[in-house]
C-alpha cells in the first residue's frame, strides 16, 4: 500500500482577479510559473455562463457574453460573502441580472430551460472547480490543495464565503493571503532561485520597504510593506475602486463612439448592446498599445448592422489616459503619505496587475521613483505574480499539518508588537549607523561587528541610540592593535516588551558588557 | 553598510573612569501590528512562539 510519503502533496496558487484569474504551481526546477486552460490562456477570464444545457466558464464563457449576457455572471468576485443591498448600486454591465437571494448577492439565469438563481459564492464555486480542473489536466494528478489570494479590502464575511465557495468546488484552503504580500514573496523567492541573490541588499537582514502598486481591471491597490529579516508588514493600503483597466478602456470606448457618431450619426452612447462590444473589442486595442505603437479596433455590426473600423496611435492613447495616470500616481502618493515617507526611502516598487504593463504609466512610476536605488520590479508578469506568491507559499506549507497551519495563522501569532523607533548606534565619525529598523516585528535578536577607529584604542565607547541618546557603554583595557584589528560583537535583542539586551564583547581578549534596559511603556 | 562605517572611538573626556555604563532611558514601546503570515522567516517565528521557544532556544 503507497504510504502517504509516496505522494507528494500537489498544492497550486490561485488568484481570483474580478476580470481575470490566473493558477500558478512550482516547477521542477523550484520556479513559479501559470498554467495555461484548455483554450490555451493563462490569464483565465472571471466568468460562469449558462447556455442552454451547459455551463462554461472562463474563455468559453467570455467568447459567448456578447451573444449571451443575460445568462453570463462577470465581476462576481467582489460581491462574494456579500449582501443583495451592498451589491445592488454597483451594477455592472453585461452581465446577469443581479437579484436578491435570501439576502445574499444573486444572478438570475436561464439554465436548462428554467430560471435558475446562482449565488456569488456558487458562481465562484463553478468557476474555482473549472480552475481545479483545468490543474488537474494539466498535471496529470489531483490537487491536494490551494494556496488563494485575497484583495486586502475583503472583509472577514467575504473570506469566510470565499474559503466555502472553494472548499466546495473540492479545493483544501491551506491559506488565504493578501494580494499584494504574495507578489512581494514572489520576487523574493523567485529571485533567489533566479539570481541567487536577495532582490535588494539593503543590509544583510534585507530589511526593505516595498511599494506594490496593483493596477488590476477594476480597482487600484497601492500596499506600503515594511520588510524585516524576511517578515512582512504591511504598513497600509490606499485604494480607489474605480481606477483600473476599465477606465482606461471606457476612454477609448467614447472615443471610437464618438468616431462612430461622426461617421455614421448614429449614437451608441444609450445602446446597451453597442457599447459591451465596443468595450470588449476596445481591450484588445488597449493591450495592444501597450507592445504597438499603433492599434486598431474593429467591431462586426456595432449599431444598426453597421460594422466599425478605426485606429489610434499610442500618443494619442496617452494624452487621453494622462487623468488616469495622474490619478494613480496620486494614489501612490497618498499611501507614501500615510506613512510618512517619501519615494527616495523606498527600496522596490513592485508592479501588479494586468494593466500596470502601460508603458507610459511605467515611465511615469519611473519619474515618481526616480532614486537609483529604488528597484522597479516588473520581471514578472505583473498579472501572474500574485499566483506565482500563492504557489511559494503553498510550497513552503505543503508538508504542514493542518492544525498546524491553522495555528500559525493565530492572532496570538500575527498580532505581536513592532519596534516603534529605529535602534542604532553612533559611530566614530558621529553618524547614526541604523542596527535594527521601526516597524521590525518583536522580538529581535541581530548581531553586528564593529571595530576600532584608532590604532592602539584601549578602550571602545559605544553610544546606542533611538531618537535619543538610550545607554552608553565603554569596553576597557582592550589589547592594543592597528586601527579596524579588533573586533567588537555587539548583540542587540528586544523582547515582547520592548525590554533590551545589549551585549558588546571584543573577540581577541574576550573582554564582555552586557545590559539590560528596561522597556519603558509609552 | 560599509566597513568604513562600522567602527568605533574612544569614550569622550567627559566619561568617568571605571564607569562601565550609562542607562539613559528605555525604548520606546512596541506597536502592535499584524505580521502577514508567509514566508520562511515568519514559518520560524511561529513554530518559535508555538514552542514558546526563545531565540537561542531556537539554534539549538
Ligand atoms: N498588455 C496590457 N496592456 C494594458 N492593459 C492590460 C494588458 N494586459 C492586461 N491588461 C489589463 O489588465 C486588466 C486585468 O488585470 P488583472 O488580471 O490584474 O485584473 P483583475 O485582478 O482581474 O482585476 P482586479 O484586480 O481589479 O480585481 C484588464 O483591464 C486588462 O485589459
Ligand atoms: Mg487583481
Amino acid at each position: 500500500m503507497p504510504s502517504a510519503m509516496d505522494s507528494k502533496p500537489v498544492i497550486i496558487g490561485l488568484r481570483i482577479g474580478q476580470s481575470y484569474s490566473s493558477i500558478a504551481i512550482i516547477n521542477k526546477d523550484e520556479r513559479a510559473d501559470c498554467i495555461a486552460n484548455e483554450d490555451g490562456e493563462r490569464q483565465i477570464p472571471t466568468m460562469v455562463a449558462f447556455s442552454g444545457d451547459e455551463e462554461l466558464t472562463g474563455t468559453q464563457a467570455k467568447v459567448q457574453l456578447l451573444s449571451n449576457s443575460k445568462n453570463t455572471i462577470t465581476q462576481f468576485r467582489n460581491f462574494i460573502g456579500k449582501s443583495y443591498e451592498e451589491c445592488k448600486s454597483i451594477v455592472s454591465t453585461g452581465s446577469a441580472q443581479l437579484v436578491d437571494k435570501d439576502g445574499q448577492a444573486a444572478y438570475k439565469v436561464e439554465f436548462k430551460e428554467e430560471e435558475t438563481i446562482v449565488t456569488a459564492q456558487e458562481a465562484c464555486t463553478k468557476f474555482i472547480a473549472s480552475l481545479r480542473e483545468s490543474a488537474e489536466n494539466f498535471l496529470g494528478q489531483s490537487v491536494t490543495g490551494v494556496v488563494l489570494a485575497i484583495p486586502t479590502y475583503f472583509d472577514d464575511e467575504q473570506k469566510n464565503s470565499l474559503r466555502i465557495a472553494t472548499e466546495k468546488a473540492g479545493l483544501r484552503v491551506l491559506q488565504l493571503i493578501n494580494e499584494p504580500s504574495a507578489a512581494a514573496l514572489a520576487y523574493e523567492i523567485g529571485n533567489v532561485i533566479i539570481s541567487g541573490q536577495n532582490p535588494s541588499t539593503t543590509n544583510k537582514y534585507n530589511d526593505r520597504i516595498d511599494v506594490i502598486v496593483d493596477l488590476g481591471s477594476d480597482s487600484l491597490d497601492v500596499s506600503v510593506m515594511s520588510v524585516r529579516s524576511g517578515m512582512y508588514t504591511i504598513l497600509g493600503t490606499t485604494h480607489d475602486p474605480d481606477l483600473g483597466g476599465a477606465a482606461f478602456d471606457e476612454l477609448l470606448a467614447k472615443h471610437f463612439a464618438n468616431e462612430f457618431k461622426r461617421k455614421t450619426k448614429i449614437d451608441i452612447m444609450d445602446n446597451k448592446r453597442a457599447l459591451v462590444k465596443l468595450r470588449n473589442s476596445v481591450e484588445i486595442t488597449k493591450k495592444t498599445l501597450s507592445s504597438s505603437s499603433t492599434s486598431t479596433c474593429s467591431v462586426e455590426s456595432l449599431a444598426e448592422g453597421i460594422d466599425f473600423h478605426g485606429n489610434i496611435n499610442r500618443t494619442r492613447f496617452e494624452i487621453m489616459a494622462n487623468k488616469l495616470f495622474s490619478r494613480t500616481l496620486e494614489i501612490i502618493s497618498e499611501a507614501l503619505k500615510n506613512n510618512d515617507l517619501e519615494p527616495q526611502s523606498i527600496d522596490e516598487v513592485i508592479l501588479v496587475g494586468g494593466a500596470s504593463r502601460i508603458p507610459k504609466l511605467q515611465s511615469k512610476l519611473r519619474d515618481m521613483f526616480a532614486n537609483p536605488s529604488t528597484l522597479i520590479r516588473q520581471d514578472f508578469e505583473p498579472d501572474e505574480v500574485v499566483a506565482y506568491g500563492c504557489a511559494f507559499q503553498g510550497s513552503l506549507i505543503s508538508t504542514f499539518a493542518d492544525q498546524l497551519i491553522n495555528d500559525s495563522l493565530d492572532t496570538s501569532i500575527t498580532l505581536i508588537p513592532h519596534l516603534l523607533k529605529s535602534i542604532g548606534i553612533l559611530n566614530a565619525k558621529k553618524e547614526f549607523i541604523t542596527l535594527i529598523p521601526e516597524n521590525t516585528p518583536l522580538p529581535v535578536r541581530r548581531n553586528f561587528t564593529f571595530s576600532n577607529y584608532l590604532e592602539n584604542q584601549k578602550e571602545i565607547y559605544i553610544a546606542i541610540w533611538e531618537d535619543k541618546l538610550l545607554v552608553e557603554m565603554v569596553l576597557k583595557d582592550l589589547p592594543e592593535k592597528k586601527a579596524n584589528e579588533l573586533k567588537i560583537f555587539i548583540t542587540i535583542e528586544v523582547d515582547m516588551d520592548s525590554k533590551c539586551f545589549i551585549t558588546a564583547k571584543e573577540l581577541i581578549s574576550d573582554k564582555k558588557l552586557e545590559i539590560e534596559i528596561d522597556g519603558k511603556s509609552k | 553598510m560599509s566597513q568604513t562605517q562600522l567602527v568605533l572611538d574612544s569614550p569622550p573626556p567627559s566619561w568617568n573612569e571605571g564607569e562601565q555604563f550609562r542607562i539613559h532611558c528605555g525604548i520606546s514601546g512596541g506597536f502592535m501590528r499584524r505580521i502577514e503570515p508567509i514566508g520562511s522567516q515568519f514559518l520560524a517565528h511561529a513554530r518559535r512562539k508555538l514552542n514558546n521557544h526563545s531565540f537561542s532556544e531556537d539554534e539549538r
